[in-house]
Protein backbone atom coordinates (compact mmCIF):
# COMPACT_ATOMS: atom_id res chain seq x y z
CA UNK A 1 0.00 0.00 0.00
CA UNK A 2 1.25 3.23 -0.98
CA UNK A 3 1.74 5.48 1.96
CA UNK A 4 -0.33 8.20 0.33
CA UNK A 5 -3.44 6.92 1.91
CA UNK A 6 -4.94 10.45 3.27
CA UNK A 7 -7.19 12.25 0.69
CA UNK A 8 -7.61 16.49 2.25
CA UNK A 9 -10.12 18.19 0.43
CA UNK A 10 -10.11 21.95 0.51
CA UNK A 11 -13.32 23.73 -2.21
CA UNK A 12 -13.44 21.45 -5.16
CA UNK A 13 -9.64 20.26 -4.97
CA UNK A 14 -8.39 17.25 -3.36
CA UNK A 15 -4.22 16.49 -2.14
CA UNK A 16 -3.15 13.23 -1.45
CA UNK A 17 -1.03 12.91 2.25
CA UNK A 18 0.61 10.47 4.02
CA UNK A 19 -0.39 9.51 6.95
CA UNK A 20 1.44 9.43 10.42
CA UNK A 21 1.89 13.18 10.41
CA UNK A 22 -0.04 15.24 12.93
CA UNK A 23 -2.82 17.82 11.26
CA UNK A 24 -0.16 21.12 11.38
CA UNK A 25 1.98 19.41 9.67
CA UNK A 26 -0.16 18.03 6.58
CA UNK A 27 -0.94 22.37 6.58
CA UNK A 28 2.23 22.64 6.11
CA UNK A 29 3.22 20.77 3.70
CA UNK A 30 0.31 22.15 1.69
CA UNK A 31 1.55 25.79 2.57
CA UNK A 32 -2.14 26.31 4.14
CA UNK A 33 -2.30 28.52 7.51
CA UNK A 34 -3.62 26.75 10.27
CA UNK A 35 -5.21 30.24 11.53
CA UNK A 36 -7.04 30.38 8.30
CA UNK A 37 -8.96 26.64 8.24
CA UNK A 38 -10.61 24.64 10.42
CA UNK A 39 -10.72 21.08 9.45
CA UNK A 40 -13.67 17.89 9.62
CA UNK A 41 -13.40 14.24 9.90
CA UNK A 42 -15.88 12.24 9.66
CA UNK A 43 -18.03 15.52 10.18
CA UNK A 44 -16.40 16.30 13.31
CA UNK A 45 -14.24 19.34 13.96
CA UNK A 46 -10.34 17.92 15.17
CA UNK A 47 -7.91 19.81 16.80
CA UNK A 48 -4.47 20.18 14.68
CA UNK A 49 -2.69 18.27 16.90
CA UNK A 50 -4.58 15.09 15.62
CA UNK A 51 -2.74 12.45 14.00
CA UNK A 52 -4.08 11.73 10.06
CA UNK A 53 -4.74 7.69 9.85
CA UNK A 54 -4.50 5.87 6.71
CA UNK A 55 -7.84 6.29 5.09
CA UNK A 56 -8.69 9.67 6.52
CA UNK A 57 -10.35 12.10 4.56
CA UNK A 58 -10.18 15.21 5.89
CA UNK A 59 -12.48 18.16 4.75
CA UNK A 60 -10.75 21.89 5.19
CA UNK A 61 -12.95 24.96 5.81
CA UNK A 62 -11.08 28.42 4.70
CA UNK A 63 -12.56 30.51 7.13
CA UNK A 64 -11.14 33.98 5.83
CA UNK A 65 -12.82 36.05 4.11
CA UNK A 66 -12.52 39.56 2.97
CA UNK A 67 -13.97 42.44 2.06
CA UNK B 1 -6.03 16.99 22.70
CA UNK B 2 -8.31 17.48 25.68
CA UNK B 3 -11.10 19.96 26.25
CA UNK B 4 -9.78 21.69 29.58
CA UNK B 5 -13.16 21.93 31.47
CA UNK B 6 -14.00 18.53 30.78
CA UNK B 7 -11.46 16.23 29.76
CA UNK B 8 -13.70 14.86 26.51
CA UNK B 9 -11.47 15.17 23.41
CA UNK B 10 -11.23 18.79 21.81
CA UNK B 11 -12.88 19.88 18.69
CA UNK B 12 -10.76 23.68 18.84
CA UNK B 13 -7.77 24.73 20.53
CA UNK B 14 -7.35 28.69 20.96
CA UNK B 15 -3.31 28.62 21.17
CA UNK B 16 -3.13 32.66 22.11
CA UNK B 17 -5.35 31.97 24.93
CA UNK B 18 -3.42 28.08 25.70
CA UNK B 19 -7.29 27.22 25.51
CA UNK B 20 -8.78 24.18 24.01
CA UNK B 21 -12.49 22.85 24.56
CA UNK B 22 -15.14 20.33 23.46
CA UNK B 23 -18.15 21.29 21.21
CA UNK B 24 -20.23 21.24 24.24
CA UNK B 25 -17.73 23.55 26.37
CA UNK B 26 -16.84 25.83 22.90
CA UNK B 27 -20.76 26.83 22.74
CA UNK B 28 -20.66 27.95 26.08
CA UNK B 29 -17.48 29.54 25.82
CA UNK B 30 -17.98 31.82 22.70
CA UNK B 31 -21.46 33.29 23.88
CA UNK B 32 -19.64 33.97 27.33
CA UNK B 33 -17.20 35.57 26.10
CA UNK B 34 -19.26 37.93 24.08
CA UNK B 35 -21.31 38.92 27.07
CA UNK B 36 -18.16 39.48 28.88
CA UNK B 37 -17.10 42.03 26.14
CA UNK B 38 -20.49 43.23 25.89
CA UNK B 39 -20.86 44.40 29.51
CA UNK B 40 -16.36 45.58 29.77
CA UNK B 41 -16.75 48.54 26.72
CA UNK B 42 -20.40 48.96 27.98
CA UNK B 43 -21.83 48.42 24.36
CA UNK B 44 -25.75 47.83 25.20
CA UNK B 45 -28.24 46.36 27.38
CA UNK B 46 -30.56 44.02 27.29
CA UNK B 47 -33.37 46.77 27.15
CA UNK B 48 -32.57 48.12 24.37
CA UNK B 49 -33.43 47.91 20.83
CA UNK B 50 -30.85 46.85 18.39
CA UNK B 51 -30.03 46.38 14.57
CA UNK B 52 -27.54 43.95 13.79
CA UNK B 53 -25.72 44.26 9.93
CA UNK B 54 -26.32 40.45 8.57
CA UNK B 55 -24.72 39.48 5.27
CA UNK B 56 -25.61 35.85 5.17
CA UNK B 57 -22.12 35.06 5.99
CA UNK B 58 -20.87 33.36 9.04
CA UNK B 59 -20.04 36.19 11.40
CA UNK B 60 -23.02 37.71 11.30
CA UNK B 61 -25.58 34.74 11.63
CA UNK B 62 -22.95 33.58 14.61
CA UNK B 63 -23.36 36.63 16.10
CA UNK B 64 -26.90 36.74 15.87
CA UNK B 65 -27.34 33.35 17.31
CA UNK B 66 -25.81 34.10 20.07
CA UNK B 67 -26.99 37.42 21.06
CA UNK B 68 -30.65 36.07 20.55
CA UNK B 69 -29.54 32.99 23.12
CA UNK B 70 -27.91 35.73 25.43
CA UNK B 71 -31.56 37.10 25.27
CA UNK B 72 -30.82 40.38 23.71
CA UNK B 73 -33.03 42.28 21.87
CA UNK B 74 -31.83 42.32 17.68
CA UNK B 75 -33.76 42.73 14.70
CA UNK B 76 -31.12 42.33 11.68
CA UNK B 77 -30.54 44.36 9.01
CA UNK B 78 -29.90 43.01 5.30
CA UNK B 79 -28.51 45.13 2.48
CA UNK B 80 -29.20 43.64 -1.28
CA UNK B 81 -26.53 45.04 -3.02
CA UNK B 82 -26.92 43.51 -6.63
CA UNK B 83 -24.07 41.98 -6.72
CA UNK B 84 -24.41 38.73 -9.29
CA UNK B 85 -21.18 37.01 -10.34
CA UNK B 86 -21.62 33.30 -11.38
CA UNK B 87 -23.06 32.36 -8.54
CA UNK B 88 -25.76 35.10 -7.42
CA UNK B 89 -23.77 36.64 -4.76
CA UNK B 90 -26.35 39.07 -3.09
CA UNK B 91 -29.88 36.48 -3.91
CA UNK B 92 -27.90 33.48 -2.19
CA UNK B 93 -26.61 35.65 0.76
CA UNK B 94 -29.68 37.23 1.51
CA UNK B 95 -31.66 33.64 1.45
CA UNK B 96 -29.32 32.67 3.86
CA UNK B 97 -29.92 35.41 6.43
CA UNK B 98 -34.00 35.28 5.54
CA UNK B 99 -33.52 31.48 6.32
CA UNK B 100 -31.97 31.63 9.46
CA UNK B 101 -34.54 34.51 10.56
CA UNK B 102 -37.51 32.82 9.59
CA UNK B 103 -36.32 29.67 11.56
CA UNK B 104 -35.62 32.04 14.53
CA UNK B 105 -38.96 33.91 14.35
CA UNK B 106 -36.70 36.96 13.89
CA UNK B 107 -37.18 40.08 12.18
CA UNK B 108 -34.91 41.04 9.14
CA UNK B 109 -35.52 44.25 7.48
CA UNK B 110 -34.15 43.97 4.03
CA UNK B 111 -33.20 46.90 1.97
CA UNK B 112 -32.63 46.37 -2.18
CA UNK B 113 -29.93 49.23 -3.22
CA UNK B 114 -31.04 48.89 -6.57
CA UNK B 115 -34.77 49.19 -6.33
CA UNK B 116 -34.56 52.41 -3.83
CA UNK B 117 -31.32 53.99 -5.51
CA UNK B 118 -32.48 52.75 -8.86
CA UNK B 119 -28.77 51.46 -9.53
CA UNK B 120 -26.91 48.18 -7.87
CA UNK B 121 -23.48 48.77 -6.34
CA UNK B 122 -21.80 47.25 -9.59
CA UNK B 123 -23.57 49.79 -11.68
CA UNK B 124 -22.98 52.88 -8.90
CA UNK B 125 -19.42 51.50 -9.07
CA UNK B 126 -19.41 51.83 -13.20
CA UNK B 127 -20.37 55.25 -13.17
CA UNK B 128 -18.60 57.57 -10.42
CA UNK B 129 -15.41 58.07 -10.40
CA UNK B 130 -14.45 57.37 -6.85
CA UNK B 131 -16.06 53.50 -7.77
CA UNK B 132 -13.90 53.04 -10.70
CA UNK B 133 -11.97 49.44 -9.72
CA UNK B 134 -13.17 50.42 -5.96
CA UNK B 135 -16.49 48.77 -6.15
CA UNK B 136 -15.90 48.15 -1.98
CA UNK B 137 -15.20 51.89 -1.70
CA UNK B 138 -19.08 52.62 -3.38
CA UNK B 139 -20.25 49.57 -0.97
CA UNK B 140 -18.91 50.79 2.38
CA UNK B 141 -20.17 54.25 1.77
CA UNK B 142 -23.70 53.02 0.84
CA UNK B 143 -23.72 50.35 3.45
CA UNK B 144 -22.62 53.04 6.30
CA UNK B 145 -25.29 55.23 4.82
CA UNK B 146 -28.27 52.56 5.19
CA UNK B 147 -27.13 51.29 8.22
CA UNK B 148 -27.06 54.69 10.15
CA UNK B 149 -30.42 55.81 8.27
CA UNK B 150 -32.04 52.76 9.11
CA UNK B 151 -31.33 52.49 12.62
CA UNK B 152 -31.84 56.02 12.89
CA UNK B 153 -35.42 55.91 11.19
CA UNK B 154 -36.15 52.55 13.37
CA UNK B 155 -35.59 54.51 16.53
CA UNK B 156 -32.67 51.88 17.42
CA UNK B 157 -30.74 52.37 20.35
CA UNK B 158 -27.79 50.84 18.46
CA UNK B 159 -25.83 49.25 15.88
CA UNK B 160 -23.92 46.44 15.75
CA UNK B 161 -21.90 44.82 13.79
CA UNK B 162 -20.09 41.18 13.46
CA UNK B 163 -16.50 42.45 13.12
CA UNK B 164 -14.03 39.84 14.44
CA UNK B 165 -10.65 40.03 15.56
CA UNK B 166 -9.00 39.22 11.71
CA UNK B 167 -11.15 42.22 10.57
CA UNK B 168 -10.08 44.72 13.26
CA UNK B 169 -6.42 43.81 12.25
CA UNK B 170 -6.08 44.15 8.89
CA UNK B 171 -7.67 47.40 8.81
CA UNK B 172 -5.37 48.09 12.01
CA UNK B 173 -2.01 46.82 10.08
CA UNK B 174 -3.63 48.87 6.95
CA UNK B 175 -4.00 52.20 8.58
CA UNK B 176 -0.54 51.97 10.26
CA UNK B 177 0.98 51.14 7.50
CA UNK B 178 -0.53 54.28 6.17
CA UNK B 179 0.20 56.38 9.40
CA UNK B 180 -3.12 57.28 8.83
CA UNK B 181 -3.29 58.85 12.31
CA UNK B 182 -7.23 59.90 12.25
CA UNK B 183 -8.52 56.72 11.08
CA UNK B 184 -6.28 54.87 14.16
CA UNK B 185 -8.49 56.72 16.01
CA UNK B 186 -11.41 55.21 15.38
CA UNK B 187 -10.87 51.24 15.98
CA UNK B 188 -13.33 51.38 19.40
CA UNK B 189 -15.04 48.25 19.83
CA UNK B 190 -17.79 50.85 20.99
CA UNK B 191 -18.36 54.15 19.19
CA UNK B 192 -20.54 56.21 21.32
CA UNK B 193 -23.32 58.16 19.41
CA UNK B 194 -22.80 61.62 18.50
CA UNK B 195 -23.77 63.89 15.74
CA UNK B 196 -26.85 62.10 14.21
CA UNK B 197 -24.49 58.95 14.15
CA UNK B 198 -25.73 55.67 16.33
CA UNK B 199 -23.84 54.56 19.09
CA UNK B 200 -22.04 51.45 17.57
CA UNK B 201 -20.33 48.20 18.83
CA UNK B 202 -18.95 45.07 17.35
CA UNK B 203 -19.19 42.42 20.03
CA UNK B 204 -17.44 39.69 18.34
CA UNK B 205 -13.92 42.45 18.24
CA UNK B 206 -11.95 39.87 20.25
CA UNK B 207 -12.84 36.63 18.41
CA UNK B 208 -10.67 34.85 15.77
CA UNK B 209 -12.26 34.50 12.70
CA UNK B 210 -11.54 30.42 13.00
CA UNK B 211 -13.60 31.23 16.73
CA UNK B 212 -16.56 32.28 14.91
CA UNK B 213 -16.57 29.91 12.32
CA UNK B 214 -16.44 27.05 14.54
CA UNK B 215 -19.62 28.13 16.41
CA UNK B 216 -21.31 28.52 13.38
CA UNK B 217 -20.16 25.20 12.38
CA UNK B 218 -20.96 23.69 15.21
CA UNK B 219 -23.82 24.97 16.18
CA UNK B 220 -24.82 24.29 12.53
CA UNK B 221 -25.58 27.30 11.18
CA UNK B 222 -26.18 27.67 7.57
CA UNK B 223 -24.12 30.83 5.84
CA UNK B 224 -23.04 31.52 2.72
CA UNK B 225 -19.70 30.42 2.27
CA UNK B 226 -18.98 31.56 -1.23
CA UNK B 227 -17.32 35.27 -1.17
CA UNK B 228 -18.40 38.68 -3.16
CA UNK B 229 -16.61 38.43 -6.54
CA UNK B 230 -14.95 42.00 -5.52
CA UNK B 231 -13.56 40.69 -2.63
CA UNK B 232 -11.18 38.47 -4.48
CA UNK B 233 -7.51 40.02 -4.55
CA UNK B 234 -8.33 42.66 -1.53
CA UNK B 235 -5.87 44.33 0.31
CA UNK B 236 -7.66 42.95 3.19
CA UNK B 237 -7.45 39.33 2.70
CA UNK B 238 -4.29 39.57 1.76
CA UNK B 239 -3.27 41.41 4.84
CA UNK B 240 -5.37 38.85 6.89
CA UNK B 241 -3.81 35.80 5.31
CA UNK B 242 -0.24 37.62 6.23
CA UNK B 243 -1.17 37.98 9.69
CA UNK B 244 -2.46 34.67 9.89
CA UNK B 245 1.17 33.62 8.63
CA UNK B 246 2.68 35.50 11.65
CA UNK B 247 0.12 33.70 14.06
CA UNK B 248 0.95 30.23 13.00
CA UNK B 249 4.36 30.85 14.15
CA UNK B 250 3.85 33.04 17.35
CA UNK B 251 0.66 32.30 18.71
CA UNK B 252 -0.70 34.83 19.74
CA UNK B 253 0.33 37.66 17.84
CA UNK B 254 -2.93 38.90 16.14
CA UNK B 255 -4.31 39.30 19.79
CA UNK B 256 -1.85 41.03 20.80
CA UNK B 257 -1.55 43.33 17.88
CA UNK B 258 -5.45 44.39 18.30
CA UNK B 259 -5.43 44.48 22.34
CA UNK B 260 -2.14 46.75 22.78
CA UNK B 261 -3.75 49.17 20.16
CA UNK B 262 -6.64 49.78 22.61
CA UNK B 263 -4.84 50.06 24.71
CA UNK B 264 -3.07 52.28 23.38
CA UNK B 265 -6.25 54.16 22.01
CA UNK B 266 -7.29 54.41 25.06
CA UNK B 267 -4.67 56.22 26.39
CA UNK B 268 -4.60 58.69 24.01
CA UNK B 269 -1.61 57.63 21.62
CA UNK B 270 -4.27 58.46 18.16
CA UNK B 271 -6.21 61.94 17.65
CA UNK B 272 -9.75 61.91 18.68
CA UNK B 273 -12.19 64.21 16.33
CA UNK B 274 -12.08 67.76 17.55
CA UNK B 275 -15.83 68.66 16.63
CA UNK B 276 -18.08 68.38 19.57
CA UNK B 277 -21.49 66.41 19.13
CA UNK B 278 -23.03 70.47 19.21
CA UNK B 279 -20.78 71.34 16.00
CA UNK B 280 -21.39 68.02 14.06
CA UNK B 281 -25.48 68.81 14.96
CA UNK B 282 -24.70 71.50 12.18
CA UNK B 283 -23.08 70.05 9.73
CA UNK B 284 -26.35 67.86 7.86
CA UNK B 285 -26.32 67.06 4.25
CA UNK B 286 -29.11 69.15 3.02
CA UNK B 287 -30.21 66.16 0.95
CA UNK B 288 -30.23 63.52 2.97
CA UNK B 289 -30.06 65.21 6.92
CA UNK B 290 -27.01 62.87 7.60
CA UNK B 291 -24.11 63.88 9.23
CA UNK B 292 -21.20 64.75 7.26
CA UNK B 293 -18.06 66.79 7.43
CA UNK B 294 -17.98 69.39 5.09
CA UNK B 295 -20.84 70.66 6.21
CA UNK B 296 -22.01 70.16 2.61
CA UNK B 297 -23.74 67.35 0.70
CA UNK B 298 -22.15 64.05 2.17
CA UNK B 299 -20.42 61.90 0.28
CA UNK B 300 -23.45 59.73 -0.68
CA UNK B 301 -25.53 61.67 -1.63
CA UNK B 302 -22.84 63.18 -4.14
CA UNK B 303 -22.99 60.03 -5.77
CA UNK B 304 -26.34 60.50 -6.99
CA UNK B 305 -25.87 64.28 -8.09
CA UNK B 306 -26.77 65.20 -11.98
S1 LIG C 1 -16.19 42.74 -1.00
FE1 LIG C 1 -16.49 44.91 -1.46
S2 LIG C 1 -18.21 44.96 -2.86
FE2 LIG C 1 -18.24 42.95 -1.90
S3 LIG C 1 -19.60 43.17 -0.15
FE3 LIG C 1 -17.54 43.56 0.60
S4 LIG C 1 -17.27 45.78 0.45
FE4 LIG C 1 -19.05 45.22 -0.82
ZN1 LIG D 1 -15.58 19.90 27.61
ZN1 LIG E 1 -26.69 63.07 2.16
Amino acid sequence: MSDDSITIILKDKTYPMHAGIPLHKALRILDLTANAHLALRDGQLITEDEMLKNGDRIQLIAVISGG
Amino acid sequence: MRCRKCGQKAVINMRQHRLALCAEHYLEWLPQQTERFIKKYEMFTRYERLLLAVSGGKDSLALWDVLWHLGYNVDGLYINLGISGSLDYSEQSQQFAQNFANERDLKLISVNVHEKYGESIPEIAQRTRRGQDKACSICGLVKRHIFNQTARDGNYDAVITAHNLDDEAAVLLANSLDWSLERLGRGQPLLPAGGGFVRKAKPFCRFYERETAAYALLRAIAYISEECPFSIGSKQLFFKQDLNRWEDHMPGTKLRFYLNYLSALEEGAFPQRQESPAELEQQRCPICGQPTITGTTCAFCRLFEK
